[in-house]
């Protein structure tokens, strides 16, 4: 009966912290998402390179109006169709995508579905 | 000295006069702008109603949003200009759940946080003891100065008294002032203008009218934008007043759930009520609850009682309408007062004096033109008639506006309803979960139950009196003790000369119940019984009750949502006490000025938690119905025991230690007198000393002999002294 009693109580205090923890993630994941970062300003990414977990894609914000992103050894150029705060949306014949940038070290890519990082920024230019 | 007494008496006037002053010099060099936006508000929400009234055309242009600067200032929380953003990031949001980077990077912080704690913790639990070290070290000076207070003690108490309490004591006297003051509303104006609320709510209603034909995106998110950008003066308030105004608005909505809750628990105890047999009898074990249950139903039957009344009553004023209903209920009242009616009965006796003087042409039925609308109703299968229709409605109205309790008991309760009026007709405030009603005005107790009055055949006193009553809630708490079954009545019969559960009738006056007390086919009467062990009842009472066997209650639960919150104070303020107050008592005799602050921040957490577990909280208990006869059909019910009823000195548990008080005074001695065993092996004196039966059965198995022997001698005594005084009285018939 002791034994049940305090797994019960152990199962509880579990599910709080399961509980709490989710909570947690959701608030997280939603205030990245949402919320526009401090001190964000486009010209501190321009000629910033960023690639994907997979280094697949690859992106570089060229200036205020244009992006190129490449697909392996295919490579394209966007028109930036709007920027407000920390969102940008591009130009695609297919479909608006958006791009939002959390950081400077990383930016999350609506047309990739994921994040991208940072590349050295000079061992990229020398590479392009 | 007239000046001096004027401002005395006008002084809470003269605060809000200040305050007023002070709000609108805050209007013009703070909150200027919101006016300007009240202006922009009006002007938008004229738009909206216009828009409502134009032709949709592809071309219709949505009426023109107030441009609203993208800079900080304009209000905390910042919406992009283009809706597009907004949808982006929800996007985006979506996205982030599908990407394991996202995963990666919270777990990856959490177990940093968590290693951050790891480390940490064995410093915080280090700085924890020292501070409790350098706290015993500094402040636990062993000392008897037994009410001695210290320096600082002394300093801030003075303080205190020249400048903290008269200010507390003032504010919350000019604030019960202001809740009652017309000055209030200006005052609230003020504010609700420097806040921009009004600029807030105003386009919300037309801007409703006008989404209801033109509702897009666009211009929803507009609206949002701009309601958003108006909330900028109450975030100029800052974290100070917003953070306790949000958990103030929090605390509210809670407490309204809680009530919410419980009210509806309420309600299911009165339905479960209201499908009661007439008379209940509840057993179980010692401390299961049967009394303080019993209270509870008792209480709110009383309230149904008085809702029936109501309802009842507006039968009959629907059958005629037109009567003048008030008039009527007026002169019953009048009627009351001068003690013309104090009974059912008589309440049916003023109404055939009413209607003999009608017949006589000597009344005129206040006015009330029977030729026009009628003094006979059609229920649709017989006609009722006005003076009978009048004749129930009276004995309604006497029970409706009974000042008192319909509670009669053999243990006090204590009821808390509210008469409201107006001077015209009479509502009752029967509300459990209303917290302010005025104690002593709104309570009620129940009458004593002067067992005679259940009586129908022999009683201790045959006084008319004893006849008299009509209906009510009888509450007859140990019942078992009252009613006793066969084995403990052994030498009682329906013959002997005084009242005994065998000759008295109380169950015939349950059996016919019913005839006196029902108006419109409601029985206003009611029997609720409580016991040890239902065989314990003479036969024919039980099997004219509903057995209620009572399970043992649920653990206390509470109805506030996040009770925790409360429950931590309480956890915290005990913490205080256990690590902190209890060594203070047991070391130190004075009085300190740090453990004055600990006993006060202690005393504030507890009462936090222990006002709102015992308004808020509640338990689930179950009794298992059972036909007096026993049959073994079995039904269980659940009911909820409601802390805000039950515990609001409703009742006493211990409603006869009066009686026991009196008895140990008498005494003139008690525990501390009593003799204590000298080792762990009992002496034979010292088990003699117990006068227990095993005890003395052990010392002497013939212990009984004497008092067998003593009993004896004085029955053949009173035996010889009976035969001396018949002889002595044939003698004297003789003479």
């Amino acid at each position: 009966m002791l034994f049940k009693e305090n797994f019960k109580k152990m199962l509880k205090i579990t599910g709080i912290i399961i509980f709490i923890i989710f909570l947690a993630f959701i608030i997280s994941t939603s205030v990245i998402a949402l919320t526009t970062p401090k001190n964000i300003n486009i010209d501190d990414f321009i000629n910033c390179v960023y690639v994907s977990k997979d280094s697949e894609h690859t992106l570089k914000i060229v200036d205020n109006e244009n992006i190129v992103l490449s697909a392996g050894k295919k490579m394209q150029k966007y028109s930036i169709k709007d920027i407000e705060q920390e969102i940008l949306i591009i130009n695609d014949k297919e479909q608006e995508f958006a791009i939002k940038l959390i950081d400077k070290s990383k930016i999350f890519c609506e047309k990739i579905k994921g994040y991208m990082y940072l590349v050295d920024k000079e061992k990229e230019t020398n590479e392009t | 000295m007239k000046l001096k007494e004027f401002c005395k008496k006008y002084k809470y006037t003269f605060t809000t006069l200040i305050l007023i002053c002070i709000s609108i010099v805050f209007a013009i060099f703070i909150f200027s702008g919101a006016y300007k936006d009240l202006i922009e508000s009006i002007k938008l929400a004229f738009n909206y109603l216009i828009g409502i009234f134009q032709e949709k055309t592809e071309t219709t242009i949505p009426p023109p949003i107030p441009i609203i600067p993208s800079s900080p200032d304009s209000g905390v929380i910042i919406l992009p200009e283009n809706p597009a953003i907004i949808i982006a990031r929800l996007r985006i949001w979506g996205q982030m759940y599908l990407t394991s980077d996202t995963y990666s990077f919270f777990f990856s912080e959490l177990i940093y946080y968590a290693m951050l704690l790891m480390v940490w913790s064995p410093a915080i639990i280090l700085t924890f003891i020292l501070i409790k070290k350098l706290i015993v070290a500094i402040f636990l000076h062993e000392n008897t100065k037994h009410g001695q207070v210290t320096l600082p003690l002394k300093g801030y108490l003075w303080v205190s008294k020249v400048s903290i309490t008269p200010s507390v004591n003032y504010s919350r006297n000019w604030w019960q002032h202001i809740k009652e003051s017309k000055l209030r509303f200006v005052l609230l104006i003020i504010w609700a203008l420097n806040l921009n609320i009004f600029s807030i709510l105003i386009p919300i209603l037309p801007y409703y009218f006008y989404c209801c034909f033109n509702l897009s995106f666009t211009n929803f998110y507009d609206f949002i934008k701009f309601e958003l950008s108006k909330t900028k003066y109450i975030f100029m308030l800052g974290l100070i007043i917003i953070i306790p105004a949000i958990l103030i608005v929090i605390d509210k909505f809670r407490i309204a759930y809680a009530l919410h809750k419980l009210r509806s628990f309420e309600e299911y105890n009165r339905k479960v009520l209201e499908g009661r047999e007439l008379v209940t009898y509840k057993d179980g074990v010692m401390g299961s609850g049967k009394t303080r249950l019993m209270t509870q139903e008792v209480l709110q039957e009383s309230v149904i009682f008085t809702n029936k009344a109501f309802e009842l009553k507006n039968v009959c004023k629907k059958m005629f309408p037109f009567f003048p209903w008030l008039l009527y209920e007026l002169d019953i009242e009048k009627n009351i007062k001068e003690k013309k009616i104090y009974s059912w009965a008589s309440a049916i006796d003023y109404v055939a004096n009413l209607e003999k003087e009608f017949n006589e042409g000597t009344h005129s039925l206040f006015n009330y033109n029977y030729k026009k609308y009628r003094n006979t109703y059609y229920n649709g299968l017989v006609n009722n008639n006005l003076f009978d229709v009048l004749k129930d409605y009276a004995k309604l109205h006497f029970l409706y506006i009974f000042v008192g309790s319909y509670i009669v008991s053999n243990y006090p309760i204590r009821e808390s309803k509210e008469m409201m009026t107006v001077g015209n007709s009479v509502r009752w405030d029967c509300d459990f979960f209303n917290f302010d009603k005025d104690f002593e005005e709104s309570s009620y107790y129940s009458k004593i139950l002067d067992f005679d009055y259940i009586r129908m055949l022999t009683k201790f006193d045959e006084s008319p009196i004893k006849d008299s009553f009509e209906f009510g809630i009888i509450s007859i708490t140990e019942a078992d003790k009252e009613q006793a079954n066969a084995v403990q009545t052994l030498n009682d019969s329906s013959e002997s000369p005084y009242p005994n559960p065998k000759n008295d009738g109380i169950s015939l006056f349950e059996k016919f119940i019913r005839h006196h007390a029902t108006i419109m086919g409601y029985c206003f009467a009611v029997i609720f019984k409580d016991g040890q062990r239902a065989m314990s009842l003479n036969a024919d009472t039980r099997e004219i009750s509903t057995l209620e066997h009572l399970q043992k209650p649920s653990k206390e639960k509470n109805a506030l949502p996040f009770f925790f919150i409360e429950k931590t104070a309480g956890h915290i303020s005990n913490f205080i006490d256990r690590k902190f107050l209890d060594d203070k008592e047991y070391y130190r005799g004075d009085n300190t000025l740090f453990y004055y602050t600990l006993t006060y921040i202690s005393a504030v957490l507890y009462n936090f938690y222990y006002r709102r577990k015992n308004r808020y909280g509640y338990a689930i208990a179950s009794k298992i119905l059972e036909a007096g006869v026993m049959d073994g059909k079995e039904t269980t019910v659940k009911t909820y025991l409601l802390f805000a009823i039950v515990y609001a000195d409703a009742y006493k548990t211990d409603t006869h230690s009066a009686n026991f008080e009196e008895k140990s005074r008498k005494s003139g001695t008690g525990i501390l007198n009593y003799e204590s065993y000298q080792k762990t092996k009992m002496s034979d004196a010292e088990l003699d000393k117990q006068n227990s039966y095993s005890g003395k059965n052990l010392h002497d198995p013939d212990w009984k002999k004497p008092y067998i022997e003593k009993a004896n001698a004085e029955k053949e005594e009173k035996k010889a002294l009976d035969k001396a005084k018949a002889k002595k009285k044939a003698k004297e018939i003789e003479e």
